[in-house]
């Protein structure tokens, strides 16, 4: 998502876990912005919240900070969680078997709750997770539907 | 933020239950597991929100903790949490009060 467009947002959120709450009050903002319904809201706050989660988990050390980027664009919301940690490898994430095991449920709700989901993790490096949604009313302009408000 | 109140064996949750707030949710749900209620009600009437952490939570209070006889009933939780509970397959294995 680099190369944002001018309507983005960037937020460094502490690596701590009370910060997380307001990733999910800027996405909600951002796709009241982007024209989504109340049940497309709540499904970007589950999946900013779930990405920012693995990144606190797996990503950072607790006194790291790592950075949510969200970008009205394309009709729709990107979404960039991005955290410097150590990565891991994408091939091993593994589809939950529902309703059995415990945990490990993260990805799999940003998978079905987004349009489009995509992990960058390079080992030592950091984890790059990119989500992109569109509301239901997409109106097929380009430009966010709110250009041009004041 | 997340308020918790028990009485008898009901919780009601009030806020938001994520990776911050997940340790006391989890500790109100034990508490009544292990003090031997029966049935446990978790009233989600004014549960905002819940991720995969607090999810997870109850799969595996109900998966390692329950003793036989004892069941947890989750009531009235919002639509988007419901979607969730049905994505995940916790509608699956939990009785849910609409």
């Amino acid at each position: 998502m680099r190369g944002y467009s001018k309507h983005a947002v960037i937020l460094s959120l502490p690596s701590r876990p009370e910060y997380i709450s307001i990733a999910r009050m800027s996405v909600a903002t951002m796709g009241n912005l982007a024209h989504m319904n109340i049940d497309e809201i709540e499904d970007l706050k589950v999946a900013i919240s779930e990405a920012c989660t693995n990144a606190l988990r797996y990503g950072c050390t607790k006194d790291d900070h790592y950075e949510v980027a969200m970008d009205l664009r394309d009709g729709g919301l990107s979404i960039e969680v991005t955290d410097t940690g150590e990565g891991f490898d994408v091939d091993r994430i593994k589809a939950p078997r529902l309703g059995e095991q415990v945990g490990g449920y993260g990805i799999f709700l940003i998978q079905s709750l987004m349009d489009d989901m995509r992990i960058d993790s390079v080992l030592g490096e950091g984890t790059s997770v990119k989500l992109f949604k569109r509301p239901e009313l997409y109106n097929g302009i380009n430009e966010p539907a709110f250009e041009g408000r004041g | 933020m997340l308020d918790i109140q028990s009485k008898g064996n009901q919780i009601f949750i009030n806020g938001e239950v994520d990776i911050a707030t997940a340790e006391g949710f989890e500790k109100a749900v034990k508490d009544l597991v292990d003090a031997q209620e029966k049935v446990i009600e978790i009233d989600m009437q004014q549960m905002d929100y819940i991720d995969s952490t607090g999810l997870g939570i109850l799969m595996d209070i109900n998966k390692n903790r329950l003793a036989d006889g004892q069941k947890i009933v989750l009531v009235k939780p919002k639509r988007s949490i419901q979607k969730l509970m049905q994505l995940t397959g916790v509608d699956k294995i939990f009785e849910i009060v609409k």
